[in-house]
């Protein structure tokens, strides 16, 4: 019974949070509140994780392990930032600027790697998955639209070639539509799932 | 086992207690008498004594075989002397030849006297001795080799669970163990080891030592026999191990002469030839063959076996040979192959002398055939290597490298991967890299950087056409979900249309739930025309913080804490004309026209994102929820920004020379390894 | 605040189908000899990496995804809490404990939970350590990076991506083939799949991700699953039919 009161818990807490989206203006306050909580509480577990983080990076440091100089200079970094954040507040200017000027170019830089993992990717993939439906589709589909898109065609002048690339350009509505159909069933199932209280087995 | 175990029948030779119906002693094989009794004979019911033993036999009397007792006790006394005097020849003594044999060989004379009958039998006998003696001795030395091993086994075992423990004086268990086998030994065995009364005992043991305390431990777990046979073998042969023997321990040891050619031991071990018919003393038709003189003078009796059937092999692990006292055995012997040989007459002798030569050219034979196996098994190469009591059978020598090959597998992956994988050249890598690096590089710096008045998308649009519509004083909602990395195309899109919505006099109202757009979204403020500030709020939660402020209500009793934060929170899409989401993950889009946007079915929304997204977000504009989007290029007039069109394109006609490259590589191997699956066809 | 419209009553009609369909299949499930439908083969590399991470006594590596509780929020992340319950209870006596990574704090401490009742479960509370599953990042990029270095690591078995993930997550699968280390991705974005299938890593495509069944375990669940999604698409695919014949025969507007 212990362990079931959990399940049940959330399960009567799912219920009522869906029947009281459903039966509005009713339960809209009771929609306010029940959210309001969620909001704090995935707000305190970010500082929870964010706080195990550090813990985990010190005693790391503490220790010696291998690799405990990147463990520095992640302390390091967040200390200073939580620092000059508690001093100079979030909304400082010169703060935000500090921080963008680190960020951008570092993440910046990791999306730029993307071109190359792409480039690489596509060279390969023949190779791992070999020749199927699914490869010689995705072949042809990703060598047509970029060509598409490589703008020399003259759409414009041409009404026919217009029409027929707008048409060719539509196909991926098709089959997005139904992945997202299909994504939002099992996604509805498996939330159901949670909603009621389904017991994973585990053997 | 005998039915009547609790009635033992003691050896007459060596006092050991037999059971019942033995008819050889367990442990000198001394061919136990009484077993039956003759009317005749042993009608007082006297101890047994090696002569009355005939009266075994007399019983065959009364077989079929032997029908006129009376024509063959007549015909004895006249032809049984020479035999006699044979027998006593060889013998040495001047007994008295039985009534009973003095028949038999009566019999013999007078039935076969060519000895046909008796050649006839024994060439049968030894040719099926002959043809069975591989399968049958195979099959022994198997049965004894598993025999050892399994009492090797148990000797390690105890040795190795013992071999950590010391008594009070520090002699280890082990050693303790050993010399209460051989207590006899004992003085050798302190003498051999020095350290023995020293705590580090176990540190100061020799190779020598070792070997030796081995030695003796074999000889003593095993037959007496075989240790017997071991220690002349090795002394004989094996010159390494005959090194460290002392005359002390071959005095202490008991004296059994076993026929040069003898051994039990598989010669895997030593060098020695594999003869694998163990001694039979009682055996009669063995002791027959064991007449020849000069071979018992050189090497003892001959007590080469030829066992006939597996019956005899079994009779032989039951009752192992016993070796000892193998001196005082012979005259004893002698005496009873006069008693015990049932074909005896004068030709016997002949033929066995015939047979003998036959016996030498098997032994020759049995002696290349174990040459042959010593040189297929692994030589002795170092003392350190030779492992003497680890004896494995061919199958259990698969088992054990097996299981040397998973332990050697250990660490190392067996599960198969999921995917082949394929080494990656990292030159290639780079090549690639390069490439596009160049192209890109040389489109920026020689190519033409103008607007290549690309068509506008339709998504793109109902966006203008939309945002057009806007009139002065209506407020948009800007949502900003975007990461730092992708910050750089998105305000290239959302900047030109932010702009011009300050410039129609839109009030602008940007919310972010993600805390980095605090700062990012700075690029995004339009100027201070309008002379007011306009700042980025945020809402916690993310997006169950914006349906929060747009589904619930606020409670009478109060503020929750998210109303506290967020500025008339719950009036954020009441009083909003337009939301505008600019985000970079297709997700939010999605979650925002299907969680927030139902909430308010009349408000429009339109969304900034980047070329990833546009395929996800085209059918939400297909079915009307969106009412219009910007994602990567949307072309038209004014859209090139500071990208640079050219060399966005140089970049995508890379990306196609790759893909196409990448097919053509594919086609290529299928094709080379069709070739070789053809040539080797 | 708004009333129940046509959206809402269809949604509610969907809600009561599956929920009508899932005893349905439980209920023919129990009494049915048909052969089971075959799991998707993304949750049997799943155990297989796991059985290879006992054997080899590597570190076996659980990214969680951005998404659950807020900033990504992800349809279904708790999926892959699920297949972490389902390895945590299997490795819990590895030479080298498992690793999971998230990039959200929600999920992160749901995580943490999960991984200490699998070793309350296995009476191994000493062999816990907090360390074992850790927050990547507060966003998505900073997962990304929080992860790369760990799978530069040596002793790594495997990783198992499973949760809600962006596109530009494939240079964590980049990095993990550059590394050898056999990668499994288990998405519900459709975006990350497609970025994903260029890759070598074993993937789920569609709604595979949502039938979770690694080993024997949660096999009914995954079989009532996915006989209720196939009835499901074929009502859905027989209403479009309908619907568009109707349509084009001028009866619906």
């Amino acid at each position: 019974m212990k362990d079931r009161q959990a399940v049940v818990i959330a399960s009567v807490s799912g219920i009522l949070f869906l029947a009281a989206l459903f039966f509005q203006p009713i339960t809209s306050s009771y929609l306010n509140v029940v959210l309001n909580w969620a909001i704090v509480l995935t707000a305190i577990t970010l500082l929870v994780a964010i706080s195990n983080l550090v813990i985990t990076h010190l005693r790391y440091i503490a220790v010696g392990r291998r690799g405990f100089l990147f463990s520095l200079v992640f302390i390091t970094a967040f200390a200073a930032t939580f620092v000059f954040g508690i001093l100079r507040g979030s909304d400082d200017i010169q703060y935000l600027r500090w921080i963008k000027a680190i960020q951008v170019p570092l993440e910046s830089a990791l999306l730029g790697l993307l071109a190359l993992v792409m480039m690489s990717a596509a060279i390969k993939i023949f190779r791992v998955r070999g020749w199927s439906i699914l490869t010689v589709s995705f072949g042809l589909s990703a060598l047509l639209f970029l060509f598409l898109n490589l703008g020399f065609l003259p759409i414009a002048q041409n009404s026919t070639l217009f029409v027929v690339v707008s048409t060719l350009q539509r196909l991926p509505v098709v089959g997005a539509r139904g992945l997202l159909i299909g994504a939002a069933l099992g996604a509805v199932i498996a939330a159901l799932r949670v909603l009621f209280g389904q017991v994973v087995e585990n053997e | 086992m005998s039915e009547l175990a609790d009635q033992l029948r003691t050896c007459p030779n060596c006092g050991q207690q037999n059971a019942m119906h033995s008819l050889k002693c367990i442990r000198c094989g001394e061919v136990l008498e009484d077993l039956f009794v003759f009317d005749d004979i042993d009608a007082d019911g006297q101890e047994p004594t090696p002569e009355s033993i005939s009266g075994v036999l007399a019983s065959l009397n009364e077989n079929d075989l032997l029908t006129d007792q009376t024509e063959t006790e007549s015909s004895d006394t006249t032809e049984s002397q020479p035999i006699e005097g044979d027998e006593e020849g060889r013998s040495g003594d001047a007994s008295q030849t039985p009534d009973w044999l003095e028949r038999v060989r009566e019999r013999t004379r007078k039935e076969d006297p060519s000895g046909e009958m008796v050649k006839g039998g024994q060439a049968m006998d030894k040719r099926r001795a002959a043809g069975e003696r591989s399968q049958v001795d195979q099959a022994f030395d198997e049965v004894i080799q598993r025999i050892r091993e399994q009492s090797e086994k148990e000797r390690k075992k105890t040795r190795k669970m013992e071999t950590n423990l010391v008594d009070e004086d520090g002699v280890p268990e082990w050693l303790r163990r050993i010399r209460e086998l051989h207590p006899a030994h004992e003085q050798d065995a302190k003498q051999v080891l020095t350290g023995s009364q020293d705590e580090n005992f176990d540190d100061e043991w020799t190779d020598e030592e070792l070997q030796e305390l081995l030695r003796r431990e074999i000889g003593d777990e095993y037959n007496p026999g075989e240790q017997t046979v071991f220690t002349n073998l090795t002394s004989s042969n094996n010159p390494e191990i005959a090194e460290d023997q002392s005359e002390e321990e071959s005095e202490s040891l008991p004296k059994y002469e076993i026929p040069r050619d003898f051994h039990n031991i598989p010669d895997d071990d030593f060098d020695e030839p594999d003869n694998t018919k163990p001694t039979k003393p009682g055996n009669p038709e063995l002791l027959d063959k064991n007449e020849d003189p000069p071979e018992t003078d050189n090497e003892g009796p001959d007590i080469e076996a030829e066992p006939e059937t597996g019956m005899e092999v079994q009779n032989l692990l039951e009752t192992p040979p016993d070796f000892e006292d193998e001196e005082s055995e012979q005259p004893e012997e002698e005496e009873n192959e006069e008693k015990f040989s049932i074909t005896e007459s004068d030709q016997i002798e002949n033929e066995l002398e015939e047979h003998a030569d036959e016996l030498l050219l098997e032994r020759e034979e049995s002696e290349q055939a174990e040459d042959r196996e010593k040189k297929s098994l692994k030589p002795l190469s170092t003392e350190e290597q030779v492992v003497p009591d680890l004896l494995l059978l061919r199958d259990q020598r698969d088992r054990a490298q097996v299981l040397t090959n998973i332990i050697e597998q250990e660490g190392h992956r067996t599960i198969p991967v999921l995917h082949e994988k394929n080494r990656q050249s990292k030159l290639g890598r780079l090549i690639l890299a390069l490439l596009l690096l160049a192209g890109v590089i040389i489109s920026l710096v020689l190519g033409p950087g103008e607007d290549l008045n690309l068509p506008l998308s339709q998504p793109a649009g109902a966006l203008q056409e939309k945002t057009a519509k806007l009139q002065t004083g209506d407020v948009v909602l800007v949502v900003l979900d975007y990461q730092a990395a992708t910050s750089s195309e998105i305000e290239e899109l959302a900047k030109p249309v932010l702009d011009a919505l300050s410039h129609q006099g839109v009030s602008l109202r940007f919310v972010t739930s993600q805390p980095v757009d605090l700062w990012l979204g700075e690029e995004l403020l339009p100027s201070n025309d309008t002379g007011f500030a306009v700042k980025i709020e945020f809402i916690p939660g993310g997006l169950l913080g914006y349906l929060t402020l747009t589904a619930g209500s606020s409670p009478d009793w109060g503020m929750t804490p998210i109303e506290r934060v967020v500025s008339d929170g719950t009036k954020l899409l009441d009083e909003t004309s337009l939301v505008m989401i600019i985000s970079d993950s297709p997700d939010f889009v999605r979650n925002w026209l299907e969680q927030i946007s139902p909430w308010h079915p009349d408000l429009p929304t339109l969304a900034i994102s980047t070329s990833l997204s546009e395929a996800l977000i085209l059918p939400y504009f297909e079915s009307g929820q969106l009412s219009g989007f910007l994602a990567g290029h949307p072309g038209g007039e004014g859209q090139n920004q500071q990208a640079n069109q050219r060399a966005w394109q140089v970049g995508m006609l890379i990306m196609m020379v790759v893909l196409i490259l990448g097919m053509i590589t594919k086609a290529e191997a299928d094709a080379a390894v069709k070739d070789e699956g053809h040539n080797h066809a | 605040m708004s009333n129940l419209n046509q959206t809402d009553i269809l949604a509610v009609v969907l809600i009561i189908l599956i929920i009508f369909l899932t005893l349905l299949a439980a209920i023919l499930a129990k009494r049915s000899t048909n052969k089971p439908l075959q799991t998707p083969q993304v949750f049997d590399g799943i155990d297989t990496l796991m059985h290879r991470s006992s054997e080899e006594g590597k570190t076996l590596l659980i990214g969680l995804g951005e998404g659950l509780t807020g900033l990504g929020t992800g349809i279904g992340d708790t999926t892959g809490l699920m297949v972490e319950q389902f390895l945590m209870s299997q490795v819990v006596f590895n030479d080298e404990p498992a690793h999971s990574y998230s990039a959200d704090g929600g999920l992160a401490c749901l995580s943490h939970m999960v991984v200490r009742g699998a070793y309350e479960d296995a009476m191994a509370t000493e062999l816990f350590r907090s360390d074992h599953n850790q927050l990547a990042g507060p966003g998505p990029f900073a997962g990304i990076a929080a992860l790369l270095p760990e799978l530069a690591r040596d002793d790594n078995a495997g990783l198992v991506m499973v949760g809600s993930y962006r596109p530009e997550s494939i240079l964590i699968a980049d990095m993990a083939e550059r590394k050898n280390v056999p990668l499994i991705f288990a998405s519900g974005s459709v975006p990350a799949q497609a970025a994903f299938f260029v890759t070598e890593a074993e993937i789920a495509l569609g709604e595979d991700y949502y039938l979770p069944a690694v080993g024997k375990s949660n096999q009914d669940y995954s079989q009532v699953s996915s006989k209720v999604l196939n009835w499901l698409r074929i009502l859905i695919a027989a209403a479009l039919v309908v619907a568009a014949v109707l349509k084009l025969s001028g009866v619906l507007p």
